[in-house]
C-alpha cells in the first residue's frame, strides 16, 4: 500500500527490483551494508524524480548506483565495518565449495579497479550490452570494451577463480 | 559474448548471494528526508553526539513531520530553523540568516582566485566569518562540529570565497558555511569520480570524458548553468581518469586531453594553448599555486608523472612513481605534486618534490582496515584525512605538521575527507558510517597546521 505522498508506481519497483539491486551492490561493494547504502542513495535520488523516470526507472538507478559507486572510488568510510553474515546458503550440493567459490569471486572482484568492476557488474550480471553499460557509465562503448577485456585478464590470473571461469572445478 | 564472458555471467549469477534483507520504500523515505535536513544546529545547547545512540533520536526527531515528498522543499525550511540559530549565536555575523539570494559580493570577487595562499605566519588576518554552530562530534578530530549535514559525495568539497561546493550523487550544492544552510542546488550528470573546479566565476564539472570532453558550468553564486565548453583532444581519453580538471591561478582550466594538457579559457571556451606530454595517456592533472609548472599523470603502463614548465611547455621532470599501474589525483603544492596510488583498496599518498619527481616518497598509507582521502591544498598546509588520522603537512616538504585521531564509533570508522577553507575557517567532509550522520564539519586545527614554521609530527590529540 503506497504512503502518503509517494510516487505511483515506487513501490512495487522497489519490492520487485530491490533484491537484484542490491545483488549488484554488492558485487560492486563487497558487503551488504554499502550495498544497501548504495541502493537506497540511488533510490532517494529517483523519488524526486520519477515522474520523468517512472517508464524506464531501472537504469536511472543502476546509473546513480554506479555513479555513486564510482564517486567513492573505493575509499568508502567503511574499512572496518562488521560485514553481514553471509545469509544460509540455499544450495543443498557442496556448501563449502560454494563459500569457497564466493570467497574466490569476491577477491578476484576486489583485485579490479573501480571501472572495471562496475562493468563487469553491469554487463555481465546485471546483462546489459555494451551500448546500455556505456550509457550508465557515461563513457564510450571503447571505454567499455576496454574495461572488460582488462577486467577479464585480471580475473583470469585471480586465485581460485580461473578455475572456474575455465570450467575447471564445479561448485 | 565469448564462452569465458559466458562462464563469468554464469559465475556472477550462482556465487551471489541472495540479499539479507531488502530495502523498503520506508527507508528510502528516511534517507532522502536525512538527505535534506541540516544539521541540528542546537549550538551551545547541543549535547555531543554519543556512542551508541543512534542519532536519528536527537538529530531527526522531526522526521515524522518531514514527510518524503516534502523532503526536497523542507531544506528550505528547516535550513531556515537553523540559521537563525546560527545568527543568534554570530552577533558579528555580516551575512543575513535567511539569505538565500547567493554569496556576498566580496565572495564573488574572490571567485576566480582558484589557488589558496600560504598562510602567512605573523601577518594579520582578516577576521574570519562566522560559521554556524554545529553538533559536535564526540572525541571529534580537532574538535570537529557538523555544520551542514547532507550526504556529500567523497572527494568532491571545494571552496570559493565564503562558500562550498560539493556533489551528491545527484546535485551539486552550494553550502553557505555560515549557516549550514545549502544555499543553491543544481542538478548534476557529472563524470564520476571528479571533484568541481572552480574558474572564471563558474563552478566546472565534467559531464562527458570518453568520445570527447564536455564542461558544463554553473554560476558560483546561483549555480544556474552557465555555459558549455566542449574540450579538443589529442587522441583517445584515458580510461582510468582520476583528476582530469584543474584551474591554475590564471583562472584557466587545464583538462587532461588524450597525450596533452589542454589550457582552456573558462569565459570564451577557447582552447589557450596545448601542451603535448610525452610518454602516454594524461589521466590526471594539477597546476603548480604559482602557475609555473604543470604536472601531469600518465595513467597508461606503470603510473608516471610528467612536470612541464608552464611557459614554454618543456619537460622538466618525468618519472615513474609510486609503483603502481593505477595513480591519480594529483594535487599540487608549492614544493612539488602530492598523488595517489591504489591497489585494491589499498590507497597510498605520495610527494614528488618538483624538479625531482623520482624521489617521491610514501607520505601516508595503506591505512590498515580503513582508507585514505585524497589529499587537498589549502590554508598553506597539505591536508590528508581518512579512517584513521587526519594530518596536515607542509608543502613545501612533505613533513607532518601535526596530526590527530580520527575516532570510531562503536568499532565503526568515522571518517574525514577533503579539507576546504572558507571564510577564514577550516572544513572538512565528516562521516559516522555507523550512524549514517555525517555532512561538512568546521574543524580547529593547531596553530602548527597553517604555520610555515614546521613543527614535529606529533600527535595533537582530538
Amino acid at each position: 500500500m503506497e504512503g502518503a505522498g509517494e510516487p505511483e508506481g515506487f513501490r512495487a519497483f522497489v519490492e520487485a527490483r530491490s533484491p537484484a539491486l542490491l545483488r549488484s551492490g554488492w558485487l560492486l561493494t563487497g558487503d551488504w551494508t554499502s550495498a544497501e547504502d548504495l541502493v537506497q542513495t540511488a533510490l532517494a535520488a529517483a523519488w524526486p524524480r520519477w515522474g520523468s523516470v517512472y517508464h524506464a526507472p531501472e537504469p536511472y538507478v543502476r546509473k546513480i548506483m554506479v555513479n555513486t559507486f564510482l564517486r567513492w572510488r573505493q575509499r568508502r568510510w567503511n574499512g572496518e565495518v562488521a560485514t553481514a553474515k553471509l545469509p544460509e546458503l540455499r544450495a543443498y550440493g557442496d556448501v563449502f565449495a560454494q563459500v569457497d567459490s564466493r570467497a574466490a569471486l569476491k577477491a578476484a572482484l576486489d583485485r579490479l579497479p573501480p571501472r572495471q568492476r562496475a562493468v563487469v557488474v553491469l554487463r555481465y550480471f546485471a546483462d546489459q550490452t555494451e551500448a546500455q553499460t556505456a550509457e550508465t557509465m557515461g563513457c564510450s562503448v571503447g571505454a567499455v570494451k576496454s574495461h572488460a577485456a582488462k577486467a577479464l585478464a585480471r580475473l583470469r590470473e585471480a586465485p581460485g577463480l580461473a578455475e572456474l571461469m575455465t570450467g575447471g572445478v564445479a561448485s | 559474448m565469448t564462452i569465458e564472458e559466458q562462464r563469468l555471467s554464469e559465475l556472477l549469477h550462482r556465487l551471489t548471494p541472495e540479499p539479507p534483507r531488502t530495502v523498503t520504500v520506508e527507508s528510502v523515505a528516511i534517507r532522502l528526508a536525512n538527505k535534506n535536513a541540516p544539521a541540528r544546529g542546537a549550538g551551545r545547547g547541543a549535547a555531543p553526539m554519543s556512542r551508541g545512540e543512534p542519532n536519528g533520536g536527537s538529530r531527526f526527531s522531526g522526521r515524522g513531520r518531514l514527510t518524503p515528498l516534502l523532503a526536497a522543499a523542507a531544506v528550505v525550511v528547516i535550513a531556515g530553523a537553523s540559521a537563525g540559530v546560527a545568527v543568534a549565536l554570530s552577533s558579528n555575523t555580516t551575512k543575513t540568516p535567511s539569505a538565500l539570494s547567493g554569496v556576498s559580493s566580496s565572495a564573488t570577487s574572490q571567485a576566480a582566485t582558484v589557488s589558496p595562499s600560504p598562510a602567512q605566519p605573523g601577518s594579520s588576518q582578516p577576521s574570519p566569518e562566522p560559521v554556524a554552530s554545529g553538533q559536535p562530534v564526540t572525541n571529534g578530530t580537532w574538535d570537529s562540529s557538523v555544520v551542514a549535514s547532507v550526504t556529500l559525495t567523497d572527494g568532491t568539497l571545494v571552496s570559493s570565497g565564503d562558500s562550498l561546493y560539493a556533489f551528491t550523487p545527484s546535485n551539486l550544492l552550494e553550502i553557505d558555511p555560515s549557516t549550514g544552510q545549502t544555499t543553491h542546488e543544481a542538478p548534476s550528470d557529472g563524470f564520476p569520480g571528479q571533484a568541481p573546479v572552480i574558474a572564471g566565476n563558474k563552478v566546472w564539472e565534467v559531464t562527458t570524458y570518453g568520445g570527447g570532453i564536455g564542461l558544463s558550468g554553473y554560476s558560483v553564486q546561483t549555480l544556474a548553468a552557465d555555459g558549455t565548453i566542449t574540450v579538443p583532444a589529442s587522441g583517445a581519453l584515458s580510461g582510468n581518469p582520476e583528476g582530469v580538471l584543474a584551474a591554475g591561478p590564471d583562472g584557466n582550466l587545464y583538462m587532461a586531453a588524450g597525450t596533452a594538457v589542454v589550457e582552456v579559457n573558462p569565459s570564451s571556451g577557447s582552447v589557450v594553448r596545448r601542451f603535448p606530454v610525452p610518454g602516454g595517456t594524461v589521466n590526471s592533472v594539477a597546476v603548480s599555486p604559482d602557475g609555473g609548472q604543470i604536472y601531469a599523470g600518465i595513467g597508461s603502463g606503470l603510473f608516471r608523472i610528467v612536470e612541464l614548465d608552464a611557459s614554454s611547455g618543456a619537460t622538466l621532470a618525468s618519472a615513474s612513481v609510486g609503483g603502481s599501474q593505477s595513480g591519480g589525483d594529483l594535487v599540487a603544492s608549492p614544493g612539488g605534486v602530492w598523488f595517489t596510488t591504489s591497489g585494491g583498496t589499498a590507497e597510498r599518498i605520495w610527494f614528488a618534490p618538483s624538479g625531482s619527481l623520482s624521489s617521491a616518497r610514501l607520505v601516508e598509507g595503506p591505512a590498515v582496515g580503513g582508507d585514505e582521502a585524497v589529499p587537498t591544498y589549502a590554508d598553506g598546509a597539505v591536508w590528508v584525512g581518512g579512517t584513521k588520522k587526519l594530518e596536515c603537512l607542509d608543502p613545501d616538504t612533505g613533513q607532518v605538521r601535526a596530526s590527530s585521531l580520527v575516532p570510531s564509533d562503536d568499532q565503526v570508522p568515522e571518517g574525514i575527507g577533503d579539507v576546504a577553507t572558507a571564510g577564514g575557517h577550516v572544513f572538512a567532509l565528516y562521516e559516522n558510517n555507523r550512524t549514517e550522520f555525517g555532512g561538512v564539519a568546521v574543524l580547529s586545527p593547531p596553530a602548527a597546521c597553517t604555520s610555515s614554521a614546521s613543527s614535529s609530527s606529533g600527535g595533537t590529540g582530538s
